[in-house]
């Protein structure tokens, strides 16, 4: 097959290639370190040391708009159809650059700590306990909706101080905004979208006010009243990064252990090394963060010329994405790559990014995997799945519709 | 109180110089170097303690 046939090949309106995307993936990174993406203009790279790179490379950021105008660049201003979803995303984390990243980082980074992380572990194995007891007594139930996601949203709504009872509102929201980060979207989904930015907005700037009236010492509370050497964070960057943890703090961990789960069971020897004891829950995490990451594509954009980046030399303004699951098997770095390994223990992947953008929440993400998994193999050591789970119709965020299995 | 970091676990993040920008800085690679010989000065501890805490890699050590 030609270079040119195998890239076509690289569809995300292909449901064959969304179902499972490794193979062209694998055969894509041992044909070529980058190519050009011509529907969305991206240089796109395949493998792992470019992608290593690439994400601690200074010369790129995640937004260009601290440097240059749309215009400077050559490129449209943002559409205003979709003004919430970009007043959403203004301040957080994720579309930051030093100086504001530094200070916004270093405040947030202030409440999330790893001690604060290490001292909810009691809470997080109460909720895991408290949704796996009903899981227990049913003949079989689906481990998204009856246990991840009301447990990761539960885990993150305690941590930041939102009311468990508005999980259901936050997961809608959550769910419609994250498709705007898909490759090909309509302007259906990004309707929906925006308008659950919107809605989001709206509730998050009242959560702040209630916080300020009745401060609980919990994380979007302590945001309001953080300093740090008579900086503040402002309303518009509490909001934006309120719903970016919120956000964050559950889709990527709900897939994971969708993901990984799928693979477990795929995997019946690997299951067993769990249920054994032989490996350790908090080791196979690293392996379900590498094998099927919750998180395909991650972009940059060049805010230098003279970049060169696999290979190849880039200009100012142009956009790379890193293709985080064909990385995490690149056979270049990982010993049979493609081999599911539950003890292989490697934690220097990049499933939580690098560089200055390196997830805020790894260590909350790796405790609530751990919990998870770690209560699924001792509550039910002969799970089974009922029937074979399908992935959502999306490349960027992989996650599976539902996972039915029976204990 | 003397800090150092280990350059064979430092991958970059560059975690530490937003904790303690005044303590570490970055090398040709991007990875962390401590920019302060022997003793740190006064006041610098908590930034210090907090980006020994934040480094994904566990890289950075503190000598009472």
């Amino acid at each position: 097959m030609s270079l040119t046939d195998l890239i076509a090949r690289f569809d995300v309106d292909d449901p064959t290639f969304l179902a499972d995307p490794y193979p062209v993936l694998d055969e894509l990174r041992e044909a070529t370190s980058g190519f050009r993406n011509e529907r969305t203009g991206q240089w796109t790279i395949t493998r792992f040391d470019d992608v290593h790179a690439t994400l601690r490379d200074r010369r790129l950021g995640r937004s260009y708009s601290h440097l240059y105008t749309h215009a400077a660049l050559g490129k449209p201003d943002p559409d205003p159809r979709w003004a919430a979803f970009q007043a959403h995303e203004r301040w957080s984390l994720l579309c930051l650059e030093p100086p504001d990243h530094t200070r916004i980082r270093r405040l947030v980074s202030k409440v999330f700590t790893p001690k604060a992380v290490a001292a909810m572990r009691p809470t997080v194995q109460h909720f895991a306990d408290e949704l796996l007891a009903p899981c227990r007594q049913a003949d079989s139930f689906e481990l998204l909706a009856d246990f991840a996601q009301p447990y990761s949203v539960a885990v993150i709504c305690s941590m930041l101080g939102v009311p468990r009872a508005d999980t259901r509102l936050l997961l809608d929201w959550s769910h419609a905004i994250v498709k705007m980060y898909e490759l090909s979207t309509s302007d259906e989904v990004r309707e929906a979208a925006n308008t659950a930015a919107g809605e989001y907005i709206a509730y998050t700037k009242a959560l702040i006010a209630d916080k300020r009236r009745t401060p609980d010492g919990l994380l979007v509370s302590e945001l309001v009243q953080v300093e740090d050497e008579g900086d503040v964070l402002t309303e518009d960057e509490i909001v934006s990064t309120t719903m970016v943890l919120l956000e964050a703090g559950h889709e990527a961990t709900v897939n994971t252990l969708g993901n990984g789960l799928r693979a477990l069971m795929h995997h019946r020897d690997q299951w067993r090394r769990l249920v054994d004891g032989e490996v350790e829950p908090r080791v196979a995490v690293e392996e379900l963060l590498r094998y099927d990451p919750p998180l395909q594509l991650f972009e940059r954009w060049v805010l230098e010329e003279g970049v060169q980046i696999a290979g190849r030399q880039m200009k100012l303004g142009e956009e790379v994405a890193m293709l985080f699951g064909s990385a995490q098997r690149d056979p270049r770095r990982f010993p049979d790559a493609s081999r599911f390994d539950v003890a292989r223990g490697d934690a220097a992947h990049i499933g939580f990014g690098g560089g200055i953008h390196f997830c805020v929440g790894a260590p909350l993400a790796r405790l609530e995997l751990e919990i998870a998994l770690a209560g699924l193999v001792r509550l039910f050591p002969s799970l089974s799945l009922v029937s074979e789970p399908a992935y959502l119709p999306n490349f960027v965020i992989r996650g599976l519709a539902a996972v039915h299995v029976s204990g | 109180m003397r800090v150092r970091v280990d350059q064979s676990l430092c991958t970059g993040h560059q975690m530490c110089a937003i904790a303690a920008p005044e303590v570490f800085g970055a090398d040709d690679f991007g990875n962390a170097t401590v920019l302060i010989d022997g003793d740190l000065p006064a006041g610098m501890e908590a930034a210090v303690l907090r980006a020994q805490g934040n480094c994904p890699e566990q890289a950075i050590s503190i000598d009472a």
